[in-house]
């Protein structure tokens, strides 16, 4: 296995020809264009034997991928952002179809303010789609949950489609050695796809995506629901099989000295590299701290992460994205419904940090881990590493 | 022959009743063939295509002779031909009438 410099984006694109993508339909948009770049690159000097089918949109993006996914091939395609926001109802075909399309999300804010830097707004904005949504750590992560995401969703009693999220910039645009598999490895991994479910055929046909009457418009969504109850385990299976055949443990979550914590920060994404950074240095003060990285936010691991967590231990949540009028974020929102879900009575402390590009810098994760290492619960969210004159940064003089 | 039920997840359809739209029809059209002079416009107009108009030679080359036939199997009962034909020949009439 030969290891090579690459961006986010490339690692993505790299996984997607190892997978044998036979359609690609992307339209560019930042951060996520270079996806759509290579993989044109690829199909044009035949290193990836597909059609590249150049769209006006995502919404087409999107409508192009379903179409020709449900012919039998794989398909590839990327976006970001709004982006995202304009694939929004074909993001619901898929899922509906139960159209197993992996596709690489590039975490970049939604308007407005117009953001091109990285938060997770967009894909949490996705969250109920019926979208399974992994986040990726490093480069090396974009590359390995790509190909783990083909075998899961795929899975006859999955298929559901699924997001690989990375977070814009600080994984698309970053350079990192990233092991590279060979196509033999990820073809013995990888079988070549096949339509599971519905198909379009016209030898055989069928009519896909018709008007649905109520009296069975709650069992096509319980069969859903039943393909995301189905998912954990098939994830951890495809996450085992990843690691005999590649050598790479993954995990739908990672504790980092979690076991004797007294203080625990959850977290998505590229941040959780700091916040293991951090609890190194309290670790080495003698302070007991850790990180529980979430590695698939759909399908939640609730009893693992439950599980994760000692008892006694406080615990907070550093989400990327802000669900107006909730009470915290996404990822805090769910971590308390899986706390007490669970059976159990503990207060989890919601924190919003690095919105629209902002770095998640040492003092807010610092902030965070000493407000619950001295006891400080606030029923409210608390939005950390921000400037004091917030609510004052715009201001003019008008005639009394 | 040995059977396999399979089961298909999600939204399809996999019998094609409605698809033969004639099922759909609640008026038809009747033609009268007094007034027809076999023009072909309702052919041309019909949004199905299931007007096909039959024309035959004959002596004179003054009277038209043939038929209008009509796809009752596709025919939704628009009354789009009834509409443009310009002698008033054809008439849509109830299903139940019919």
């Amino acid at each position: 296995m030969k290891k090579v410099m690459l961006e986010g984006n490339f690692a993505a694109a790299e996984a997607m020809r190892l997978a044998r993508i036979g359609v690609v339909s992307a339209y560019p948009i930042t951060p996520q264009s270079p996806i759509a770049e290579v993989l044109s690159e690829y199909t044009g000097d035949g290193r990836l034997d597909a059609k590249y089918i150049r769209v006006e949109s995502e919404h087409t993006a999107m409508s192009v991928a379903i179409g020709a996914q449900l012919t039998g091939v794989r398909t590839g395609t990327a976006t970001s952002s709004v982006g995202l926001a304009l694939m929004f109802e074909m993001l619901g075909v898929a899922a509906g179809l139960r159209l197993p399309i992996v596709m690489p999300v590039v975490n970049r804010a939604l308007v407005s303010p117009w953001s091109l830097w990285c938060d997770h707004q967009d894909s949490m904005a996705a969250r109920d789609t019926g979208w399974m949504q992994l986040y990726a750590e490093d480069c090396q992560d974009v590359l390995d949950l790509c190909l783990i995401a083909y075998r899961a969703a795929e899975n006859g009693d999955v298929l559901v489609p699924t997001m690989v999220c990375m977070d814009g910039f600080f994984l698309s645009h970053m350079s990192q050695a990233v092991y590279v598999p060979s196509q033999q490895d990820v073809d013995d991994f990888l079988p070549p796809y096949q339509a599971k479910n519905l198909k379009l055929d016209i030898a055989d046909p069928m009519f896909v995506n018709n008007l649905i009457p109520p009296t069975e418009f709650m069992e096509m969504r319980y069969q859903q629901h039943t393909g995301f109850s189905n998912a954990l385990p098939v994830l951890n299976t495809a996450m085992k099989e990843f690691e005999t055949q590649f050598g790479r443990s993954h995990s739908p979550i990672e504790p980092y000295c979690c076991d004797d914590a007294e203080a625990i920060l959850i977290s998505l994404g590229s941040m959780s590299g700091s916040v293991k950074e951090m609890v190194d240095q309290y670790r080495a003060q003698g302070k007991k701290v850790g990180n529980l990285k979430i590695v698939s936010f759909r399908p939640f691991p609730e009893e693992d992460l439950v599980a994760a967590i000692p008892r006694g231990a406080r615990v907070g949540v550093l989400d990327r994205s802000m669900s107006m009028g909730a009470p915290a974020g996404p990822v805090c929102n769910d971590v308390r419904s899986a706390i007490s879900n669970q059976g159990l009575n503990v207060r989890i402390q919601g924190f919003v940090v690095g919105l629209g590009g902002r770095d998640v810098r040492p003092v807010a994760i610092t902030s965070a881990f000493d407000r619950l290492l001295a006891g400080q619960y606030d029923k409210d969210v608390q939005w950390l590493d921000m400037s004091d004159n917030a609510m004052t940064l715009r201001q003019y003089r008008e005639a009394i | 022959m040995a059977e396999k039920v399979k089961t298909i997840y999600g939204p399809c359809a996999l019998v094609y009743c409605s698809t033969k739209t004639g099922t759909w029809r609640i008026v038809r059209p009747q033609i009268d063939g007094e007034k027809c002079v076999l023009c072909g416009i309702c052919e041309k107009y019909c949004p199905t295509g299931v007007v096909n108009t039959i024309k035959m030679k004959t002596e004179d080359k003054k009277k038209a002779e043939g038929r209008v036939e009509i796809d009752m199997t596709y025919c939704k009962g628009c009354g789009i031909c009834a509409n443009v034909c310009p002698h008033d020949s054809i008439t849509m009439i109830d299903e139940r009438e019919a």
